[in-house]
């Protein structure tokens, strides 16, 4: 696995050749697109959390700035499931830990926190820390198997996008999930979540609409690269799907660019060691047996049409929402639900940045964070906080010699 | 939403897939994608628990392609030799393309080995 590694890594990574003319790429169509366009600025959206995680981990951004690309701005989109998972179903996980029901969670979604405190708990941490039994997990398997165990009502926060959604329904179709855990399916779609997106900044008609979009490459290997064609014929841009890697990104603007720079829009994939066009038909079965479509609530944002998984009625006796009698929230209940100043629903739409916010490495920091986009590995809010930008990422590339 | 560890499959029992990041240590996955396609050796997305992805490394190849491609059309704008920047992609790459002519090999024989 080391040598397998090893080469991805050397691929993507360490080949500054190929940074080198991925770069001097970019840089080349950004220059035809202002000789064409002038002060135009080309957004690219990157959709999924991880992807901005790879852009501010490695500094992309001030090798675009670096490189004189003024015209070309990265923007990160909504895909991070804990800053768009609704307040109202943390606080119901909230209220079963401290009635004495074993919730399952992941370590992400133990930390955010809720906009009403239930009985004097804001988070699931905080429920734990009241005596409610709150159990980290890894996977819905771990559930599973330590639910077996303890045979004690217990519940499974499911939040998640495609990628997740099939590990959900291989569970419950193979018969792993035993009585006592109960799944509150709270996945999202993500094709949806981006024509609404796209929408949005569309709509404000005082900024740049946006030029392409890279899309999230794991969870095309589930839905396929064919799920993007309609957001590439719809609103006329260049969408690539792309691996995590620095060289990937890269490759994946200049592919955008090029694409802008000759008129066209098609869907690319970059990452073809883990994504076919087709996607994985067998998941994608396994997803339309045991959910149904649904409209579905996002944090701060609120109902997206055909956006979310619920689980359909023959396997109610996995659900949470029947087993507990949680009423699920509907477009008429579901109010407003971020913090005060919190501005993690514009940041998710693109619509703004974390440096926009007020309460931004103020109130708001990865240790005591007040909006869910400062919790998650995939936030942007805690993503900008951890790894800032600019100054060491430029030292490094000109030790290594990309300038 | 895409968070997922690399992970080698080490064998595969009863619809559950057990994986090792690379520390040594097993544990259990949901096979989220078809399970026909794998066997025990191969290189996988972990995501949250599920295999979502087999990891195709003579894909790499396809990589370099497009880099090359990337590179022509570079040197072409600029004046220079297009077929000499697609080289120069060629043997950045070479150690990586060995590598991965290496590991299909070894899984070669230790899949002769197991029969």
């Amino acid at each position: 696995m080391r040598r397998e590694m090893e080469a991805i890594e050397m691929a993507f990574r360490r080949k500054t050749v190929v940074t080198t003319t991925l770069l001097r790429s970019i840089e080349k169509y950004s220059q035809e697109l202002r000789e064409k366009d002038g002060d135009y600025v080309y957004k690219i959206m990157d959709f999924c959390g991880t992807h901005e995680w790879t852009i501010v981990h490695f500094g992309l951004r001030s090798l675009l700035e670096k490189i004189g690309a003024r015209n070309v701005e990265l923007i990160a989109g909504p895909g991070c499931p804990v800053c768009v998972t609704p307040s109202y179903y943390i606080e119901q996980s909230i209220k079963l830990a401290l009635e004495g029901v074993v919730v399952y969670t992941y370590g992400d979604v133990f930390k955010v926190p809720a906009l009403r405190p239930v009985k004097g708990a804001r988070s699931l941490a905080e429920a734990k820390a009241l005596g409610g039994d709150v159990r980290i997990v890894h996977s819905f398997l771990h559930a599973v198997i330590d639910a077996r165990r303890h045979n004690k009502d217990s519940l499974f926060v499911g939040i998640g996008f495609e990628t997740v959604a099939p590990g959900y329904s291989e569970a419950i179709l193979k018969g792993l999930v035993p009585n006592n855990l109960k799944l509150m399916s709270l996945v999202k779609l993500t094709p949806p979540a981006m024509f609404y997106t796209l929408e949005v900044v569309r709509e404000k008609p005082t900024d740049y609409p946006i030029s392409g979009v890279i899309a999230p490459g794991h969870v095309s290997t589930i839905v396929g690269g064919k799920a993007w064609r309609p957001v590439a014929e719809q609103f006329q841009i260049p969408v690539v799907v792309a691996g995590f890697e620095p060289n990937d990104v890269l490759m994946a603007i200049a592919e955008i660019l090029r694409q802008r720079a000759r008129g066209e829009y098609k869907v690319v994939i970059e990452y073809t060691r883990a994504v076919t066009w087709e996607g994985d038909l067998k998941a994608q079965s396994s997803i339309r047996t045991v959910f149904e479509t649904v409209d579905s609530a996002w944090r701060g944002i609120g109902y997206i049409p055909k956006s979310g998984l619920a689980l359909r009625e023959e396997f109610r006796k996995y659900d949470a929402f029947a087993y507990f009698g949680i009423p699920d929230l509907t477009p008429e209940t579901w109010r407003y639900d971020l913090p005060a100043n919190c501005r993690c629903a514009e940041v998710n739409l693109g619509k703004a940045k974390p440096t926009d916010c007020p309460l931004f490495m103020k109130a708001c920091t990865p240790d005591r964070p007040i909006g869910p986009c400062m919790v998650s590995v995939e936030g942007t809010c805690a993503i900008w906080a951890r790894f800032g930008g600019g100054g060491l990422a430029e030292e490094i590339a000109k030790a290594i010699g990309v300038f | 939403m895409c968070w997922a560890v690399p992970s080698v499959v080490t064998k595969i029992e009863g619809g559950i897939a057990w994986v090792d990041p690379g520390d040594g240590v097993e544990r259990p996955a949901i096979l989220g994608i078809e399970e026909s396609e794998l066997q025990p050796g191969d290189l996988v997305m972990v995501h949250a628990g599920v295999i979502i992805a087999k990891v195709d490394l003579s894909t790499l190849r396809e990589s370099m392609e497009m880099w090359k491609q990337m590179a022509r059309e570079l040197a072409a704008s600029t004046g220079e030799d297009p077929e000499a920047a697609a080289k120069m992609i060629e043997e950045e790459m070479w150690r990586v393309l060995k590598i991965v002519e290496e590991t299909k090999a070894g899984k070669r024989r230790a899949v002769r080995e197991l029969a």
